[in-house]
């Protein structure tokens, strides 16, 4: 049976007119090498994503096949990602299926994707594309001065691969619905409510949001989110407004005026971890490789923290990034605290070139470890060689002690080095080299010798190409070896596996 | 195994049939307005910017689509921006866009779901649509001399469509 649904889908899309507008894409990856610290050191697999979707009219749909092969057999999967039928007019949105949505910023429920980002499960070893979201269905009403959604829907827990038991990867059941306002008012708002079923418990939730525009092109946002029990009664409140229950405080002002703009952020969370949410972490991201990798990552059980950041634009299109960041985490009566400053200026050089230099300094106190005086420094360029062609540049230094609260001897000093230097022919192909360096004993220490050796420098050098194969496809190859290590792409962080050897990656749009 | 092969197969025949055309979609603006990304498009050309505020070449890029903007406006080519940037990162987008000087209108896509859509899968990604809705033209990436390239495939395409 299942067979003749997936030949009539097939067939209807193929018979379908013109008007169909069809879109397909397919990525595909195959990494042949090895897994550093593995015992078995073979490591040969491909996974492969195939999306095709359809826009007759106001209708749309989407099918996704991913499939993971080559690994060990209990890796091995061949799934429907995910399907999607949807209704849109002017007034009204109707989806069932997979899709994403979020209530207010995220405190209580946001779900997302991140393009292009393949992951891999450090514990199944299985790789799958970054996709959280929720399959169930949503209505969404749009009127000129405001806005209405309901959605009822199994969010996926991520951390959950490809291949286990529906109910292991979605185990919660969200009822949900949010309301807002979008008069042409100074002042705008909205309500939110959600309720979350597993087999033995539920909570509820309630909040609320406000917007407000402000004189000289400014913004202010405020949102609430608060544990309303198992029955939306709100019984606890006075608990809850001393802070001992789950809720989340967001605010963010932002704005700016002649060659000034800025935007402040201040949070407050507490028992918020619900794994279908994404609060706001207020803390830079990065794209350099160095400072990506050794960002905080939010503790969304306790922590209170605030983000502050100008853009100041110069004559002659320079710009410079001032940001500073501090946030406050408790778990188990331990404290854990942690700041950031970052400075970075960009100057424009000749026709069309870029030079960037960026300082950030950063301090960790976590439970049992610390961090201190974190330096990092860079410069990174961009140039014109000729018509089409360009050079780009990279290197970061970063430097910082490891302080152990219960082991003063294991304390070291780590220093990181990167580089990069590439060659682009535009919209055709690109060549770059790159390596890190490094000293940090939790990687290179030998553990076959006493106490930490932190004078072994680990290299990773590696190649990048990328190539275009006509107007709808792109290769991209990796040669060399990948260190691991957290990695925040888009606003979300995760670990990132370390590798040697080739990954190719064959990127398709038609 | 074989079932999925055969919808493969069939789905691929059937992409090579069909062109690719600009889904609508509704997605809120800087002021928090929800706007239809057809009812911006332009009356000759639309160009889609995909962009982030943690992304180096999306910003080096956000000048010169500003300066392009401005020259082809007057022959029907509209740009609009769409901010890929998360709960995470979207207090920054106003600034940023304040900053740059941006006269085009910009969009948030905090889910990335209108990214997911198009299959964006990495930014900085230019779409080009015709006026008959079909994506004539995606440039990934934003090198310098980038600009040039693009004023000329706009200028190619405003000749081929007349």
């Amino acid at each position: 049976m299942k067979f003749l649904i997936v030949i009539a889908a097939g067939l209807l899309l193929f018979i379908l007119p013109a008007q169909a507008q069809l879109r397909f894409d397919n990525q595909s990856s195959l990494l042949l090498g090895n897994l550093p610290g593995s015992t078995d050191k073979s490591r040969t697999v491909w996974h492969n994503q195939f999306t095709v979707q359809a826009g007759p009219g106001n209708w749309n749909g989407q099918l996704r096949l991913e499939n993971f092969n080559f690994g060990a057999a209990d890796e091995q999967y061949t799934h429907l990602a995910q399907f999607r039928l949807g209704y849109q007019n002017q007034i009204w949105q109707a989806e069932a299926g997979h899709f994403y949505e979020s209530l207010g910023q995220g405190l209580l429920l946001r779900t997302y994707e991140l393009p292009g980002v393949v992951y891999e499960d450090l514990a199944s070893r299985r790789q799958y594309g970054f996709q959280k979201d929720l399959l169930g269905s949503r209505i969404a009403l749009f009127q000129q001065h405001w806005s209405a959604k309901i959605l009822w829907g199994r969010p996926l827990n991520r951390l959950v691969p490809p291949g286990e038991k529906f109910s292991d990867r979605r185990p919660v059941t969200l009822t949900a619905g949010q309301a807002e306002t979008s008069f042409d008012f100074p002042l705008n708002g909205g309500l939110m409510v959600l309720n979350a079923a597993e087999t033995t418990k539920q909570q509820s939730y309630g909040g609320f949001f406000t917007r407000i525009n402000l004189p000289l092109a400014g913004d202010a946002y405020l949102e609430y989110v608060q544990n309303a029990g198992d029955d939306f009664r709100f019984k606890d409140l006075s608990r809850n407004f001393a802070g001992e229950s789950s809720h989340g405080f967001y605010f963010a002002l932002s704005g700016g005026r002649g060659p000034l703009s800025y935007s402040l952020e201040y949070k407050d969370y507490h028992d918020l971890t619900l794994n279908y949410n994404d609060p706001p972490n207020l803390v830079h991201e990065h794209s350099y490789t160095l400072l990506n990798r050794t960002t905080h990552v939010i503790e969304t059980l306790d922590e209170r923290g605030f983000q502050a950041e100008a853009l100041l634009a110069l004559p002659g299109e320079n710009l410079a990034t001032i940001n500073h960041s501090t946030a406050v985490s408790q778990i188990a009566g331990v404290t854990s605290r942690f700041e950031e400053y970052f400075i970075e200026t960009e100057h424009p050089w000749g026709h069309s070139n870029t030079m960037r230099l960026f300082f950030d300094f950063l301090q960790e106190n976590q439970a049992f470890q610390k961090k201190q005086n974190q330096f990092t420094a860079g410069l990174s360029t961009t140039a014109a060689l000729t018509a089409g062609w360009s050079w780009q540049g990279q290197y970061e230094w970063q430097q910082f002690r490891r302080l152990y609260q219960f082991n003063s001897s294991l304390n070291h000093n780590t220093a990181n080095h990167f580089f990069s230097f590439g060659v682009t022919r535009s919209q055709a192909w690109s060549f770059s080299v790159s390596s890190e360096f490094s000293n940090d004993p939790l990687e290179t220490d030998r553990l076959s010798t006493e106490g930490l050796k932190d004078r072994i420098i680990t290299v990773w050098p590696a190649a990048h190409i990328k190539g275009s194969l006509g107007e709808n496809h792109e290769l991209r190859l990796f040669w060399g070896e990948r260190r691991g290590g957290t990695a925040c792409t888009g606003g979300i962080c995760y670990e990132v596996q370390p590798f040697n050897g080739v990954e190719m990656t064959l990127i398709s749009h038609f | 195994m074989s079932r999925y092969r055969i919808l493969l197969s069939l789905l691929l025949l059937a992409g090579i049939l069909y062109p690719a055309t600009l889904p609508d979609f509704k997605l809120k603006d800087l002021n928090n307005q929800w706007n239809s990304v057809h009812e911006l498009r332009g009356t000759s050309l639309t160009v889609i910017d995909f962009w982030a505020t943690w992304c180096k070449p999306c910003l080096r890029a956000l000048p010169e689509l500003n300066r392009l903007s401005a020259e082809f406006y007057g022959q029907g080519v509209r740009f609009i921006g769409v901010s890929t940037d998360s709960p995470r990162n979207s207090a920054k987008v106003k600034p940023v866009v304040l900053a740059n000087g941006l006269e085009y209108p910009v969009l948030r896509d905090e889910n990335s779901e209108y990214a997911s859509r198009l299959n964006i899968t990495a930014i900085p990604t230019l779409l080009i649509i015709n006026a008959n809705g079909e994506i004539v033209y995606r440039h990934q990436g934003f090198s310098p001399g980038d600009e040039i390239l693009l004023r000329a495939k706009l200028n190619q395409l405003l000749t081929d469509s007349k």
